[in-house]
């Protein structure tokens, strides 16, 4: 079993971990990878994750996005270390800011989801506590409600109203301007 | 479609937290989902996430309420965020005096007539709803006032000091307002907790003239309220009155600044007055502490009041800004003015021939914030609005906060009854 406090870190480095979604699927992924996720990193630190990582909370299609997210910001975060270790060179920041913006286009279209889609990563990355997906996801959805009514809100997301009329006369007549 | 997982709320909360600052409608409305949504963007542990996301270490300020040049016409609100709201209608002509924690003071009014017949009016932007203050106990007193002045606040920023100011403007305020005559200058204050005016404070102060375009300025337990130049000692002067202990003191300013002023005659009155640089009354973003801004040959100059090492306090010059470097060139002109400042946040309101503008004196940045020239001053109104619905997000149906809200309707409906406070007296 590979532990983060080895010492051979290119077997860390190298190191496999296999997590298994709800659907009983089995991916294997680097330890670099599935770091990313600090609910993954306490299970390796806690030496937990023989026999692979049980999430079930989390679909094979939506582990697959996930690993996939994970996967392109984990070669990221191995990059950005690489270049803080070394000295500032023009070229080297070229580098990084044309790997920032091939980042951001892997964002924007990891994003081309179905808002279905879209909730189940939000859950998946508040579960396995991603920082990057969950900022990422969540900022989706908060832009998208820019501008929209109540209605429109509930229509895109298939979300049920619960309110009762008296409570959202309420909180009309409270806040009128907000609904002009 | 299947229909998508319910989001827990601290999954909801990293949604609503994204919402921009400036976009308080969208969170409004999104508060207008669903229970747990509107639960969500209730609870104050949000208010609190909320403001430290978006670095806020005072309310943001969400539009300028402004005072049009000319007797005719009535104060305007530029928003400057998703936030819309309509100043009271009618055909009264609305001037606003002040706006904190919230709330906003209008009055209705020639100001060349004074608070003589005028109404007094404590109006809540977010729900529209709006209190008519009762008529001042000392009536008769007030016909021979030569200016006056007035603030709102809440009334828990005297004495412990308990509220953070975030979402206190649903709760209990207090209105101090300042009138001089030619050798008195006497204090109100109104509680809308007893819903009348106190008795008045007076000391005697002879040639003071408050200036009615310079917002006051709450600094610990005082309100402060800038003073034209004076024509017989030639200085500038700050009318203090301390709330918890009703003392009426006077603060000097330096003198150099009565340098700047020069000697006009007032046609209708035909009398003659000293007129200087707009004096702003500012408080510190760091300490609190009381100070002003002025701008003079399109400099703006900030000073502060501070102890010296024996303990008394005196003015320091805390620094000059040349706006030339930050306005665009076809904004500046020699009649650049200081309209306004936001307490907390540091923004200064510059009048000029192209506009409006704000200016952030910290982050450098300017925005151009109106179009139309012919602003005679500005009150910043600042507030961070976020939904604040207790019984319906708590999902126990209408419960205590509701009932309160429709007895607060009621009474802003009828107004609050017409005592007569002379009966009393």
């Amino acid at each position: 079993m590979a532990s983060a406090g080895s010492g051979d870190e290119k077997a860390a480095a190298a190191a496999m971990i296999t997590l298994i979604s709800s659907d009983n699927e089995k991916f294997e992924v680097t330890e670099a990878t599935a770091t990313l996720s600090q609910t993954i990193r306490h299970m390796i630190e806690d030496g937990c994750t023989d026999g692979g990582v049980p999430l079930p909370n989390v679909t094979s299609k939506i582990l697959a996005r996930v690993i996939e997210y994970c996967k392109k910001h984990a070669t990221a975060a191995a990059g950005e270390e690489g270049s803080s270790s070394s000295f500032s060179d023009a070229a080297f920041l070229e580098v990084d800011r044309a790997f920032l913006e091939e980042l951001e286009e892997f964002d924007d279209a990891f994003l081309e989801v179905d808002r279905a889609t879209l909730f189940d990563l939000i859950l998946a990355a508040n579960y396995l506590d991603i920082k990057g997906l969950l900022n990422l996801t969540c900022q989706k959805v908060a832009d998208s409600v820019k501008g929209k009514t109540p209605e429109q809100i509930r229509e895109m997301y298939n979300i049920v109203n619960d309110l009762t009329p008296e409570e959202e006369a309420e909180i009309r007549r409270e806040t009128q301007w907000a609904f002009e | 479609m299947p229909p998508p997982p319910i989001l827990a709320d601290d999954v909801i909360e990293e949604v609503l937290l994204r919402i921009p600052l400036d976009d308080p409608a969208s969170l409004v409305r999104a508060a207008a989902v669903c229970k747990p949504w509107c639960r969500v963007a209730s609870d104050p542990g949000f208010r609190a996430r909320f403001r430290e996301r978006h670095h806020l270490a005072a309310t943001p300020v969400l539009g300028v309420l402004c005072n049009l040049s000319g007797r005719a016409g009535t104060a305007r609100l530029v928003t400057t965020s998703s936030f819309r709201a309509h100043l009271p209608g009618g055909r009264r002509h609305w001037r606003v005096l002040d706006s904190r924690h919230g709330r906003v003071l209008l009055v209705n009014l020639d100001w060349e007539l004074g608070p003589v017949g005028s109404t007094l009016v404590v109006w809540d932007p977010v729900t529209g709803d709006r209190l008519e203050l009762p008529e001042l106990p000392s009536h008769p007193e007030t016909l021979r006032w030569t200016s006056w002045n007035a603030a709102v606040l809440c009334a828990g920023a005297v004495g412990s000091g308990a509220c953070d100011h975030v979402d206190c403007r649903r709760g209990p305020f207090l209105v101090a307002l300042v009138g001089v005559n030619s050798d008195e200058v006497s204090v109100h204050v109104y509680s809308s907790e007893l819903g009348q005016w106190s008795l008045p404070t007076s000391c005697g102060q002879e040639h003071i003239d408050l200036d009615y375009l310079a917002r006051g300025s709450l600094v610990g337990n005082a309100v402060h309220f800038m003073c034209e130049i004076c024509i017989r000692t030639l200085r500038y002067e700050i009318l203090k009155y301390d709330l918890s202990t009703r003392e009426i003191s006077m603060i000097h300013l330096p003198y150099e600044l009565s340098l700047w002023a020069l000697p006009v005659i007032d046609l209708p009155l035909r009398r003659r007055r000293e007129v200087g640089p707009r004096i702003l009354l500012t408080t510190s973003a760091d300490d609190g502490g009381l100070g002003f801004a002025i701008v003079h040959d399109s400099i703006l100059y900030q000073w502060e009041r501070k102890a010296g090492p024996d303990g008394a306090f005196g003015w320091a010059q805390k620094s000059v800004t040349e706006l030339q470097t930050l306005l665009p060139a076809d904004a500046m002109s020699i009649s650049t003015e200081l309209v306004g400042f936001a307490d907390g946040v540091g923004i200064f309101f510059v009048e000029t021939v192209n506009g409006l503008f704000s200016i952030d004196l910290k982050s450098g940045q300017v925005k151009k914030v109106h179009n139309d020239s012919g602003i005679r001053n500005v009150v910043p109104y600042m507030s961070l609005c976020l939904p604040g619905l207790g019984s319906v997000s708590t999902g126990e149906g209408p419960g205590q906060l509701v009932l309160q809200a429709h007895e607060r309707h009621r009474l802003l409906v009828q107004g609050l009854p017409n005592q007569d406070l002379s009966e009393s007296l």
